[in-house]
């Protein structure tokens, strides 16, 4: 009963009118901003931090704002994949598999449609869950202290590290790499400033804020620029976006085991959307595809990544909401806002700020909510926004960028730090090294020295503080486990191929 | 080859980075963990990283060619001097010719340029000042501050 009277609260903060609005264009522009190429949540949460800002909005309501974005983002992403088979990012690469096929046979509608259905379900059931797990969880952590903090952030970054690239060690760098970056400034005693060099602009350490943008976003316009135009045909007639009765029944056991796996996965750190969608996929393919039709435009190939990569997206909160120890680049970012707004993300946060908490989860239902009412009227609408020519949209892009920016600390210095940033994040980009790691670091940074700094001081500077707890071994379980996963999934990717050959041979 | 050149020069920075922390002077120490141990402890780490990277290297990536890669440096520095001459004319000119430069750079003809320059500058001046009530510099050349 009190989760329902929590709810009620929730849903009174969400329905205000201001927050309302806010969900709304959250929604609206994560939708549009979400489809141009290359452009995902990432990027547009971080594009929109400083707007959020300068407004002055409430904890909650720019939490609201940017869960928004988010969700919408991820579905201008799948319009993009199904339309032009240009999928935004990485986790959209798997609906394009049978959305783009379904879009050439004539069939955009029915994919956009059940995309945005399968969505709504999935958002729907995940949030279910979250209610359920996130009390437990931070009520589990509400004990953690300094050492198993230390020990839990190590397994955040070990996770992300070896889950969003493809070599560990060049996630591990970037991990560090972060580390390194969140060090300038003053140290967690507050008695030295490290790496300053003399710069007063760095005497309170590097804004992440400006690292961000540059990172993500100018990177990504120096990307796009080197690369060379994507040839194919716009479909801007996308028909009639509805789905038969017999489509979605026969779409519906799909979604929902899809939406449950993308919830457990999405709600580990590191792992995120893109493998939740891709486990999804796989699986529905290896259940169902007798015929042979995945990736011939099976409407079930467009549902299965789709469920799946929205409940993930829910699922990524709980690590952040219920630890503070955010999962994926996008909830990093988002910690890091709310960080600046004064709510400390963490087990105290459903006691301490339940309107927060509560109006976030509330306002995730009407988010998906307007997501459907607004896209399966708009979306030819919207699919028009792909016909504007790059050379329109990626100076916008960068142009927004700099504006933000420069509108947090009307200071031209930020933007030098933005703009060497975004040549950094190019070459990693090429290089394949991973940025969210980098990003997740640099927020964190700084409490992981404070709390390693206290577990030695509880200890009177014996290490083993480490590791003297069954939660710390645990942890430490985790992070050797999730180190070493890609090796066991290579190898057991490596056996199964061998075993093919030895068959067919 | 990108691997091993990337990985020294990481590796460069790992070492330049821990003797930037030996030259740290230390304030008053209250136990625990030094201001220097957790830089130093990082700058190892990065160290024995980067020498795993020169080791074992990834496929090469697809380079563009060296004239798009001195348009991204292009690119780049624009921003930079975009922000400072925001101080001096303002605004509205300068992103004028921040956005008219970057469309050309992604292949606008001159006059497409000239006019996605002109439109994005007065859509956004009126979006932040009028909309979210966000001052923007006038230009000190205008006599604004």
């Amino acid at each position: 009963m009190e989760v329902l009277e929590q709810l009620q609260l929730g849903f009174s903060i969400a329905l205000q009118p201001q927050n309302l609005a806010l969900a709304f264009v959250g929604v609206f522009l994560g939708t549009i901003i979400g489809m141009l190429p290359g452009v995902g949540p990432v990027n547009t949460i971080a594009i929109l931090i400083p707007i959020t800002f300068v407004l002055n909005l409430s904890p909650a309501s720019s939490i609201i704002m940017f869960a928004g974005i988010y969700y919408g983002s991820q579905y201008g992403n799948s319009i993009s994949s199904i339309l032009l088979n240009v999928p935004g990012t990485s986790s959209a690469v798997v609906t394009a598999l049978d959305g783009y096929p379904m879009s050439q046979q004539g069939r955009a509608g029915p994919a956009l449609a059940i995309s945005a259905i399968a969505s709504f379900i999935g958002g729907t059931l995940s949030i279910f869950f979250l209610i359920f797990f996130a009390p437990i969880l931070s009520q589990w952590a509400i004990d953690f202290g300094p050492a198993e903090y230390v020990v839990l952030m190590l397994f955040g970054f070990a996770s992300i590290a070896s889950l969003t690239g493809n070599n560990v060690f060049k996630g591990l760098i970037a991990a560090v790499f972060g580390l390194i970056l969140a060090t300038v400034g003053l140290d967690p005693q507050g008695t030295t400033w490290r790496f300053t060099f003399g710069f007063m602009n760095l005497l309170d350490g590097l804004d992440f804020v400006v690292i961000a943008i540059g990172f993500f976003a100018i990177s990504e316009v120096l990307h796009m620029l080197t690369e060379k135009d994507e040839e194919g045909q716009v479909q801007t007639s996308v028909g009639r976006v509805f789905v038969t009765m017999e489509e979605f029944l026969g779409s519906f056991w799909t979604i929902i085991r899809s939406s449950i796996s993308g919830f457990v996965i999405g709600s580990l750190p590191g792992a995120g959307t893109t493998i939740a969608s891709f486990v999804a996929y796989t699986t529905e393919k290896q259940l169902l595809d007798k015929d042979g039709t995945f990736g011939k435009g099976d409407i079930r190939g467009v549902a299965a990544p789709e469920s799946s990569n929205n409940s993930a997206s829910i699922g990524a909160f709980i690590p952040m909401l219920t630890l503070g120890v955010p999962g994926s680049g996008t909830t990093a970012v988002m910690l890091a806002a709310l960080m600046s707004l004064n709510v400390t993300p963490g087990p105290l946060l459903i006691q301490n700020e339940p309107e927060v908490f509560w109006g976030l989860v509330a306002s995730m239902y009407i988010g998906n909510l307007i997501l459907l009412l607004l896209n399966l009227p708009l979306v030819g609408l919207f699919a028009r926004v792909l016909l504007v020519p790059k050379w329109v949209l990626m100076p916008a892009v960068g142009l927004l960028s700099v504006v933000g920016v420069y509108a947090v600390n009307n200071n031209p210095f930020d933007l030098f730090l933005m703009a060497l940033f975004g040549l950094i994040g190019y070459f990693m980009r090429k290089l394949d090294f991973p940025l969210a790691p980098v990003i997740l670091a640099l927020i964190l940074g700084w409490l992981l020295e404070d709390n390693l700094r206290k577990a030695l001081i509880y200890s009177d500077g014996d290490w083993t503080t480490l590791f003297a707890s069954p939660i710390t071994l645990v942890l430490w379980g985790l992070t050797a486990l999730s180190l070493f996963a890609p090796v066991i999934i290579n190898r057991f990717r490596g056996k199964t191929e061998l075993h093919l050959e030895g068959e067919s041979g | 080859m990108s691997d091993r050149i990337a990985g020294s020069v990481i590796l460069l920075f790992s070492i330049w980075y821990g003797f930037e922390a030996s030259r740290l002077e230390l304030g008053f120490l209250s136990g625990g963990l030094t201001p220097r141990q957790w830089p130093y402890a990082l700058a190892v780490a990065m160290a024995i990283l980067a020498v795993i990277i020169i080791v074992r290297v990834d496929p090469e990536p697809n380079w563009p060619p060296l004239s798009k890669i001195l348009d991204i440096f292009a690119v780049a520095a624009s921003f930079v001097i975009y922000a400072y001459f925001l101080v001096i004319v303002g605004f509205l000119v300068a992103t004028t010719i921040e956005t008219a430069f970057l469309s050309q750079r992604f292949g606008a003809k001159p006059l497409q340029a000239v006019i996605v320059g002109i439109g994005a500058s007065l859509l956004l001046y009126v979006i932040f000042v009028f909309g979210l009530g966000i001052p923007l510099p006038l230009g000190r050349i205008f006599g604004g501050r």
